[in-house]
Order: C-alpha cells, then structure tokens, then sequence
C-alpha cells in the first residue's frame, strides 16, 4: 500500500482506492509516497 | 503496478518454462512443496503448474494459518464468545471453520456478539468504542501476522484499555517442517519457502532443511514469476548437487528477517510447550501463547475454556492434504459434501486452503477418473 500521510504512528495508506490506517512501530523513517508490505494492517518491510 | 505487472509476465513465465526444462533429469520424478498457502492459491490462480514439466510435482504444505487450527480451538473460542456481554472478533475466515458444534457464524446467528475484522487494530478500535464490553481478539497467523497481534496487545497495554484480550492461536512454522521431514510417508526434494513469514524471522531459521535433511530451499515472492523462478533455482540446486537457502523474494526477505518485529514478539509471547495442529497432532513448542508480562491481556486466563481435544470427522482428510499426502481432490468428500459455500474442513474454508485453491480454479476434477 502506499503512504499517503503519516500521524502518531500510523500511516494512512492507499491501495486499488481503498485507504486504511497502518501500524509502522517496525519501521523506521515512513514517510508519503513510501511503499508498504502490509499484513493485517502492520506495515512489515518498505519496498 | 509496481512489483506486481512486471512479476506477471507471460512471455517471461515461458522463458523460465523453459530454463526449468534444461535443469530437470528426464528420467526422476521431483516432488516441491510449497509451504504456504499464499503459493497454493497463486500456482492455482495462476497456472504455473500447467507450465512445469509433467515429472515436477508440487506438494501442497501445511501453511495456511486457518487450516491448521484444530476443531478443540474453535470450540474453544466459541466458548468465550458466548460469555455475556463479550464482543468476540476474528478474521472473516475463521468465522467459518467448523468446531464440533458448528461455527462462530452459527454462534453469531444464535446470538452471541462475533465480528469480522481485517486486523486486531480494528479489535482495539471496538474495545475503545465499547468500553464497557469486554472485547477478545482470536489471533491466528504464522510469524507474519503475530506482529501485529504483538504490536496491538502493546498498544492497548500503553493505551490503558483494560476491556481488551486477545485468544492467542499463533503458530510457528519451523517445527511441523521438522515434523514433516520427519514423516515417513513423505518424500520431498525441496521447499518453496515461505516468503512472508520470512519477512519477519528472515532465511536463517530454514538452514536447518539443508544441514540436517539434504533438502534445498529457496524463499519465494507470491506472484507466478516469482515462484516459476524459485523453482527453477531448487531444481538447479538439485541438478548442480547443491542444497543451500536461497533467497528469491530479496525484494522484500532480509536474510536475518524484520529485527523490530522479532523483538516485539518476544517481548509479548511465549513459546507454548506443544499445540494441537489439524492433521499433524501435537507438535512440541510450535505455538505461542501470551508473555507473562502480558497475561492479563490473556482471554484464556480471563474466561473458562473448555479445552477439550476434538477429532476430526472421519469423512474429512484435511490432514492427510496438510501433510501433501493426498491431493485434494483424492479427498472422500471434496467437491462433493465439502464445498467452499459448506466446507467440512478447514483446507476448503480458507481462500489460502489447497482445496479451496484446487475448487475455485477448476482443478477440481484433475486427474479424477471417470467410470
């Protein structure tokens, strides 16, 4: 999913026009426009 | 779209085709198991099968979170669910795996709370929501989704949301490979490992296959390249005497895995002594349950379990299709009494189950033989 916006550690991603909050504690410096393996909204690694 | 279009190439799907054609001994037979149910449900979605030579078999693990958890469990967590006033959440899948008395959907339409949710984040949302209700979360997943069971029970810890608990059904994949390995009724000669569990624990913890069995593996992404490839460098491995952990899905596997997410595990699980697995019986330490230090978050210790062990119905051979043993549709009842719309066992239930795969995609009649 896409990072679109990023506030208290979530992210608001975006995917297929869909937009969910993702849990990114694994990950370090997410930022918009980055691109997110996610699983059950945790963002696991940045692709 | 990025990483996937360019990983769904037909023109390139042949010229791997062909690259696996070179590698094969034309007179042995290969046996390929791929160990998550994700692989299952994109070699069928997609037809890579149809795309390996006819002395390439692929075997189908015991990798789907849903189809592993055994009839006791869901017992179990209908028991919970039918406390007063409990909200009981879980995937959507689960709701429809049957325990010995039916399921958490059959539960629901008799009056107990049970809702589906995408992730234990939408499981905390209610808990806040409904402050006054206690909420439980049944967990279920591989090392891929016990991070954010791990990073939602911190959450609600530092949250201060006391109403929240969660049924911890997290498994482990390492030990039933072992298990599998160990069976005598199975021959393999590689693994398609698991890509997203290895983003989280990485590739190290699969060079037990190599070293201790002589068996290959190569971690592999989800899409039909990806596992076209994959197999491609096993059968290489194996045509050059090779027997190594590759990995394939370097896109997204670090070789020592997710650092951060391993830490939160261990900071919110502990291992189990041993679990019930559908179809492989009790494997010692190859599930988790809640950390001492998270035991008050722990459903278990807040509702009385029945935790009684249930036999699965004897029409039903998922076990035999955990273990690739039996394709599915040698199952007694596939296809037949056992759909995906009334699923007798978990292997039908999951879209990631390989017989859900083998129905939904028209493989439900291969190789079958007509009177």
């Amino acid at each position: 999913m896409r990072v679109v916006g990023v506030e208290d550690g979530l992210a608001l991603c975006e995917a297929g026009g869909e937009r969910r909050e993702v849990e990114i504690a694994l990950l370090d410096g997410v930022t918009a426009g980055d691109v997110l393996l996610v699983h059950a909204d945790v963002g696991l690694v940045k692709l | 779209v990025r990483f996937v279009d360019e990983f769904r190439d037909g023109a390139l799907g042949q010229k791997v085709a062909a690259q696996i054609l070179g590698v094969v001994e034309p007179g042995r037979h290969y046996k390929v198991m791929e160990v998550c149910g994700g692989h299952t449900h994109s070699i069928y979605r997609y037809g890579v099968d149809d795309l390996l030579p006819d002395n390439v078999e692929l075997v189908h693990g015991p990798g789907c979170p849903v189809c592993v958890i055994p009839m006791g469990r869901v017992d179990d967590g209908i028991a919970i669910a039918r406390e007063p006033g409990v909200i009981f959440t879980c995937f959507g899948d689960m709701m429809r795996v049957p325990g010995s008395g039916g399921t958490l959907l059959d539960a629901k339409a008799q009056g107990a709370d049970v809702r589906m949710v995408y992730s234990p984040l939408d499981a905390l949302r209610i808990a806040k929501a409904e402050p006054d209700r206690p909420v439980v979360f049944f967990a279920i997943g591989f090392e891929t989704t016990a991070p954010s069971t791990a990073l939602t029970l911190k959450r609600a810890r530092a949250d201060g949301v006391e109403n929240f608990s969660c049924m911890c059904n997290h498994v482990t994949i390492v030990p039933p490979l072992r298990a599998l390995l160990e069976s005598p009724d199975l021959r393999l000669d590689g693994f398609i490992g698991p890509g997203h569990v290895s983003t989280v624990v990485g590739a190290r913890p699969f060079e037990f296959i190599p070293a201790d069995y002589g068996r290959p593996v190569v971690i592999a992404g989800f899409e039909p390249l990806d596992i076209l490839q994959a197999i491609h460098m096993i059968l290489a491995q194996l045509a050059e005497g090779r027997c190594e952990v590759e990995n394939q899905y370097t896109r997204v596997v670090p070789y020592d895995g997710n650092p951060a997410a391993l830490a939160a595990m261990a900071e919110v699980f502990a291992l189990r002594p041993h679990f019930e697995w559908r179809g492989l019986g009790f494997i010692s330490q190859s599930a988790l349950r809640l950390s001492d230090a998270y035991a008050d978050l722990d459903a278990e210790r807040r509702f009385p379990v029945p935790g009684v062990r249930v036999a699965d119905p004897k029409a039903c051979q998922c076990g035999e299709v955990l273990k690739g043993v039996i394709k599915p549709w040698e199952c007694k009842v596939f296809g037949t009494a056992c759909t995906p719309e009334h699923a007798i066992g978990t292997c039908m239930v999951s879209p990631e189950g390989a017989c859900a795969a083998y129905y939904n995609y028209g493989r439900f009649a291969r190789d079958r033989v007509v009177a």
